[in-house]
C-alpha cells in the first residue's frame, strides 16, 4: 500500500549509534521513555534538534531475537518486553500493543512457544485481563508445536488465507486443537471455570495442518463472546474446521468468509458440554455464519452439524464427495430450536439440509411438547430461504414429518412447531409452509392458478387456490385427495 | 522480508542519515514532523506523506515521549493539520504510539491522557484514517466530538476506551456526532464516509453514546462497546454514570447509512444489577428513524427500568421503513426489537432475547413488538406508540429465553402484535398457564419461526399474515391469541382442536379428502366434490 515505512531500530544497533551520536556531539537517545526501550520500533521525524525517533504505534519483532529465533518466540518475546505491567516501575504502563510480525522469516515454530504465553502469564500474575493486542503474521506457513490459544482482546491477522498458512509441527499430538479461542482452563486467563473471553479476532489466514494425518479442530470457540469473530479465513485437513463448543461462545460472531476443506466436518455448534441441572447442555444463540464454502471427505458424514439454538447460516455452499454425506444435520446431537437458514446450495450429498428428529429428556423447553413429561425433539421453527441441491438424494429430509423435498431449488421452507389434535392431545403434526412443488414424500404446496388444475399426480394434502373466471376456475379452492387428484373444496 | 546483519554497519548507516539530517537540513524536517520515515530510491530516509505520526506533536516535542501530554487531542489535531498539509488526497494519522502516563500498581490499570477539544476541526474534508491509541481518553467537561465526513476512526480495540465528561456542552446530547446534528428537525447539511470501528465508549452523565443524525452512504459504526461508566456507574454516585441516552441513534436525515454491525451496550456495566428508581427509563441501545443498511449483530442490556415495562422501551427501535436487524440479543427490556411509526418493509431475522445474569427485571416481556392499536393484552402488555401504522414485516428465529424468578406474573412473548391484537408466547407444555421457571435456559417465551406480517386487505380489513407458531390458548397458556397456521402430518386427526381456521393437511391420506379445518374445536374434512 506504502513504500516499506522501515527505519526500525534494534537494540545493538540502538546501542551503538548512541555511543557512536554521542561521540559526534549528537543527542543520545534521551527520549527513551522508561522503561520502554525503541528497540523494534517505527522511525518518525520530528522537528527540532532531534531528527527521528522511535514510535510506539507499532512493534517489529524482528529485534525481538537472534537469528533463527521462530515467530513464536519472537512475538511471545515481544510480550515478554511490552505488556500491560512494568515490573521495573510495579505500575500499569499500557494496555495494549500492535505487534508487527511480517518481518520475520523462520515460522518453522521449533520453541513449541504459544505467542501469547509471555501475555497471559503477565495477566494472570496481575489478574487483569484487558490488554488489547494485534498480531499481524507474515506471510508463508507458519508450523506450530503447541496450540495457539489466544486470550481476550487479541486481534490475530495474516495477510491471507492463502497467503499467510498455520500447519501442525510433528509435536502437535494428535487431535490438537490448532487455535483455540478463549480457554475454560479455571485457572486461566478467562477468570472462571465457564469464562467470557471477549474480542478475539482471527481474520485473513489459513489453517492447512497437511501431513497424512487429520488432527482435531481448526479453530474452537469454547468461550469468547461478543465481538469475537473469525473472517476470511481458509482452514483444511483437520477433523473438524471451526467448532462452537460450549454455551459461552453465546453471541460470538459473525463467522464470515470461511473456506474449510478435507476435513470430515466443516462447522460444527454444539452440542454444548457445560451441564447447568437438572437440564441437558444447551448452545444459546450465536451471531451467525455468514459466508461458507464446505468441501467435505468423502467419508464425512455431516458437513455442517447444528446442535445449538439461534443461528444464522447465510451464504453457505457444501460440495461433498460421496451421498452419504448430509450437508447442514440439525438436532441430531442437542436442541436447535430457532435457526435461520438463507441460500445454502448443495452437491453431492444426501441431502443439503437433514432435520433429525432425536428426542431428549431434561431438555431446556425450546421446543414444545404434547406432554409435560415429554418427548422433547430437538428441532422446532426453523426457517429455510433458498436452498439448492444438485446430484442428491434429495434437497430437503425433514424426519420429523417424514418429509422429502425434491426439488433441486426450493425458495422456503419453514417448519414451526407440534399440531396437536384431542384432548390428550396427541402430536400428530407439524406446522409448515415450503414452496416445495415436485410431487414427492409429504411436501404440501399451496398453490395458486388462473385454471383448474388437472391430473392426478399431486403431493396429497397440496393446497391450489384457483383466481381466474367462474369458467376456467369452477372452484376457488382444490386439495390434493388421496389417489383421487385435485378435489373441489366444496363451499357450504 | 527480514532484514539482516549487525548493529554496526545498521547503525553506521542510521546515525549517519541522521546526523546529516540535523546538520544539513533541519529545516526540511521541522517541515515533515510527524510523517514516518520510508527508504528511498537513494537509501536514505525519507518522509512519507501519507502517514503522519501523532506521537512526534506531543508537548515535548522531538521526544516521542507522550506521557506529559494534557490533550490528546490536540495532538491528533496537529497531526490532521500536518496531513492535510502536505497531502492533499488525505491519508492516515496515527495516534497509536502515544504514550500514557504510567498507571498506579494500586489502580490496576494503565494511565490515561485527557481530551480537551473536538480533534477534527484540522478536517478539510479529504479521506483521513485516524489509528488511536490503546488506553483511556478522559473527555473533559463539555467536550464532545463531531466527526465530518470522510473520517475513519479507528480504535486498537475495547482498550480503546473514550470515556465522556459527566456533561456536554449546552445542546449536546450525544458522546459522538456523526456529521454535525441539524439545528432544527431537518439536516442543512449531509455527510458521507463517517466510520466508527473497534472500539469503547463510556458515557459518564445525562447523554447518550453514538448519534447519526445526517450522515448517509458509506458512514458506519463496526465492532465497538458502549456502556456507562463503571466507576461511577453505582449506588455511591447515584448510578449517574450508567447509560443514561440511546447508545446508538439513527436520525431521519442518514439514509442509507450502515450498516451497523458487532456492537454490544451495556447500560449498566460492571456486576451490579443497576439502578431502580433513578435509572434511565426510555433510552435504547440502537433507535433507528431511517432506511439503513441494517443493524448486524448487536448485543443490548438495558437497566431495571428498561426492563419492567413501565417505560415500554426497546432495546432496539425501528421506526422507519426498509431496515433490517440480524443477529441480536436483548436483555433487560421490555420490549427486545420494536416496531413502531408508519413503517414497512422490516426484516427481523435470528433474535434471542432475555436475561441470564439473575438481576430483577432483566428478562424481556416481548422478543418483538408491532406497535399499533389494537393491544391483545390490555394492562398486562401495555401498548408502544398506539398510533403506529406497521405493515410487511418479516420475522423468523425469534426466541425469548427468560428466566422470572423474580417476576412470577411476567408472561413473556416471542411477538405481540398490536396490529392484529396478537400474542404468540410461551411454550408450556400441556399445561393451561405459563409456569415461570428459573433455569436460565428455560425457554419461557419459546421461539417463533416465522411470522409475516402483510397489510390490510382493504381499508381496516383483516391482515396478510404467516405463522407457524399455533399459538392456542389450550395449549400454549390462556394469555396467548390464536394464530392459525396450516400444518402437515400423516395421520387423520380425529378429535378436538384449539385454534379456529388452522388448516391440516393428512399427507397419508390414501383415498379421499385430505384436508381438514379447524372449526367449532374440531378438525372437521374439508367437504370436496
Amino acid at each position: 500500500m506504502y513504500k516499506r515505512e522501515i527505519g526500525r531500530f534494534g537494540l545493538p544497533s540502538v546501542l551503538a549509534c548512541g555511543l557512536l551520536l554521542v561521540a559526534l556531539g549528537a543527542p543520545a537517545s534521551a527520549q527513551t521513555p522508561s522503561p520502554l526501550t525503541p528497540g523494534g520500533w517505527n522511525a518518525v521525524i520530528n522537528s527540532g534538534s532531534n531528527p527521528y525517533s522511535p514510535t510506539y504505534a507499532i512493534v517489529d519483532v524482528t529485534q525481538y531475537g537472534t537469528a533463527g529465533t521462530d515467530v513464536c518466540a519472537l512475538i511471545n518475546n515481544v510480550f515478554g518486553t511490552y505488556n500491560l505491567f512494568s515490573g521495573t516501575t510495579g505500575n500499569f504502563i499500557s494496555s495494549g500493543v500492535v505487534i508487527d510480525a511480517r518481518g520475520a522469516t523462520t515460522l518453522n515454530c521449533q520453541s513449541g512457544v504459544n505467542p501469547w504465553a509471555n501475555l497471559l502469564s503477565n495477566e494472570n500474575a496481575n489478574q487483569y485481563q484487558n490488554f488489547s493486542n494485534t498480531v499481524l503474521l507474515p506471510a508463508g506457513i507458519i508450523t506450530i508445536n503447541t496450540t495457539w490459544t489466544l486470550p481476550n482482546w487479541t486481534h490475530l491477522v495474516g495477510e491471507g488465507p492463502n497467503t499467510t498458512i498455520i500447519r501442525a509441527g510433528s509435536s502437535l499430538s494428535s487431535g490438537s486443537d490448532i487455535i483455540d479461542v478463549g480457554s475454560e482452563v479455571p485457572s486461566d486467563y478467562c477468570g472462571s471455570t465457564v469464562g467470557d473471553c471477549p474480542a478475539i479476532v482471527i481474520e485473513h489466514l489459513g489453517i492447512n495442518v497437511g501431513g497424512p494425518s487429520i488432527l482435531g479442530k481448526g479453530i474452537v470457540n469454547c468461550c469468547a463472546q461478543e465481538l469475537s469473530r473469525v473472517n476470511d479465513v481458509a482452514i483444511s485437513n483437520v477433523a473438524t474446521g471451526l467448532a462452537l463448543t460450549d454455551i459461552s461462545a453465546e453471541n460470538s460472531g459473525p463467522y464470515t468468509n470461511l473456506l474449510i476443506s478435507n476435513v470430515s466436518k466443516c462447522l460444527s455448534i454444539g452440542p454444548a458440554t457445560t451441564i447447568i441441572q437438572p437440564y441437558a447442555p444447551t448452545m444459546i444463540n450465536s451471531r451467525g455464519v455468514h459466508g461458507l464454502t464446505c468441501l467435505p471427505v468423502a467419508s464425512s458424514t455431516a458437513a455442517i452439524t447444528i446442535d445449538g439454538p439461534n443461528n444464522t447460516l447465510e451464504d453457505v455452499t457444501i460440495i461433498g464427495l460421496s451421498k452419504a454425506t448430509d450437508g447442514i444435520l440439525i438436532g441430531s446431537q442437542g436442541v436447535a430450536s430457532g435457526n435461520t437458514l438463507v441460500n445454502v446450495s448443495g452437491k453431492m450429498l444426501n441431502y443439503v439440509i437433514h432435520i433429525k428428529n432425536p428426542t431428549i429428556t431434561n431438555a431446556p423447553l425450546n421446543c414444545p411438547s404434547s406432554s409435560s413429561t415429554g418427548p422433547y425433539f430437538t428441532v422446532c421453527d426453523l426457517t429455510m430461504f433458498g436452498v439448492a441441491g444438485t446430484n442428491m438424494n434429495g434437497t430437503i429430509k425433514d424426519d420429523l414429518t417424514g418429509s422429502l423435498v425434491s426439488d433441486s431449488t426450493v425458495a422456503m421452507y419453514t417448519l414451526g412447531e407440534i399440531v396437536v389434535s384431542g384432548s390428550g392431545p396427541t402430536n400428530i403434526g407439524y406446522s409448515r409452509y415450503t414452496t416445495a412443488t415436485v410431487a414427492g414424500t409429504a411436501t404440501t404446496p399451496w398453490l395458486v392458478g388462473t385454471s383448474s388444475p388437472v391430473g392426478t399426480t399431486c403431493t396429497v394434502g397440496a393446497l391450489y387456490s384457483c383466481t381466474g373466471t367462474s369458467s376456467s376456475c369452477p372452484s376457488a379452492l382444490y386439495e390434493c385427495g388421496g389417489n383421487k387428484g385435485w378435489l373441489k373444496v366444496t363451499i357450504q | 522480508m527480514k532484514r539482516s546483519g549487525s548493529a554496526v554497519p545498521h547503525c553506521l548507516l542510521l546515525s549517519s542519515l541522521m546526523l546529516g539530517a540535523v546538520v544539513f537540513v533541519p529545516t526540511r524536517l521541522d517541515a515533515q514532523q510527524g510523517e514516518k520515515a520510508v527508504y528511498a530510491t537513494s537509501n536514505n530516509l525519507a518522509p512519507s506523506t501519507v502517514w503522519v505520526d501523532a506521537s512526534a506533536f506531543c508537548g515535548s516535542v522531538g521526544t516521542s515521549s507522550c506521557t506529559s501530554t494534557t490533550d490528546l487531542c490536540s495532538v491528533v489535531n496537529s497531526a490532521i493539520l500536518k496531513l492535510v498539509t502536505v497531502s492533499s488526497a488525505g491519508g492516515i494519522v496515527d495516534a497509536r504510539g502515544v504514550l500514557p502516563p504510567p498507571g498506579s500498581s494500586q489502580s490496576q490499570q494503565p494511565g490515561s491522557i485527557p481530551c480537551n477539544s473536538n480533534p477534527f476541526s484540522s478536517s478539510n474534508g479529504n479521506p483521513i484514517t485516524v489509528l488511536l491509541p490503546a488506553f483511556q481518553i478522559n473527555f473533559t467537561t463539555g467536550i464532545s466530538w463531531i466527526i465530518p465526513s470522510n473520517i475513519h476512526l479507528v480504535g486498537a480495540g475495547l482498550a480503546t476506551l473514550l470515556l465522556g465528561p459527566t456533561s456536554l456542552s449546552q445542546g449536546a446530547t450525544n458522546l459522538i456526532e456523526m456529521g454535525a446534528p441539524p439545528s432544527g428537525g431537518t439536516c442543512s447539511t449531509t455527510y458521507t464516509g463517517i466510520v466508527i470501528e473497534h472500539l469503547q465508549i463510556n458515557t459518564n452523565g445525562a447523554y447518550g453514546g453514538i448519534d447519526n443524525q445526517c450522515a448517509t452512504s458509506g458512514s458506519y459504526v463496526n465492532d465497538v462497546r458502549i456502556s456507562g461508566n463503571p466507576s461511577t456507574c453505582n449506588s455511591n454516585n447515584n448510578y449517574q454514570g450508567c447509560l443514561q441516552g440511546n447508545a446508538l441513534t439513527v436520525g431521519t436525515g442518514a439514509i442509507n447509512s450502515g450498516p451497523y454491525t458487532d456492537i454490544i451496550v451495556l447500560s449498566v456495566p460492571g456486576s451490579t444489577c443497576g439502578p431502580a428508581a433513578t435509572a434511565a427509563a426510555n433510552i435504547s441501545c440502537v433507535s433507528v428513524s431511517a432506511q439503513t443498511r441494517g443493524i448486524r449483530g448487536v448485543t443490548c442490556l438495558g437497566n431495571q427500568m428498561t426492563g419492567s415495562g413501565a417505560s415500554v422501551a426497546g432495546g432496539i427501535v425501528i421506526s422507519a421503513s426498509n431496515n433490517s436487524i440480524q443477529d441480536a440479543h436483548v436483555e433487560s427490556f421490555y420490549d427486545g426489537i420494536q416496531i413502531s411509526g408508519t413503517t414497512s418493509n422490516v426484516l427481523v431475522s435470528n433474535v434471542a432475547t432475555g436475561g441470564t445474569s439473575g438481576c430483577l427485571n432483566n428478562n424481556v416481556t416481548n422478543a418483538v413488538h408491532i406497535c399499533g392499536p389494537n393491544s391483545p393484552g390490555g394492562s398486562v402488555y401495555p401498548q408502544c406508540s398506539p398510533s403506529s401504522a406497521v405493515t410487511n414485516v418479516s420475522l423468523t428465529g425469534i426466541a425469548n429465553d427468560t428466566t422470572i424468578n423474580d417476576d412470577p406474573l411476567l408472561l413473556p412473548n416471542t411477538v405481540l402484535d398490536d396490529q392484529t391484537a396478537t400474542i404468540i408466547g410461551c411454550n408450556s407444555p400441556a399445561s393451561s398457564t405459563c409456569t415461570p421457571n428459573s433455569n436460565p435456559l428455560e425457554a419461557m417465551g419459546g421461539t417463533t419461526g416465522f411470522y409475516v406480517l402483510g397489510g390490510p386487505s382493504g381499508a381496516g380489513g383483516p391482515y396478510t399474515r404467516l405463522t407457524v407458531s399455533p399459538a392456542n390458548s389450550n395449549f400454549y397458556g390462556s394469555h396467548v391469541t390464536p394464530v392459525a397456521t396450516w400444518g402437515i402430518g400423516a395421520v387423520a386427526p380425529g378429535g378436538q382442536c384449539y385454534t379456529p381456521g388452522a388448516i391440516y393437511s393428512d399427507a397419508a391420506a390414501t383415498s379421499g379428502p385430505s384436508v381438514y379445518v379447524c372449526a367449532a374445536g374440531t378438525w372437521t374434512i374439508v367437504p370436496t366434490s
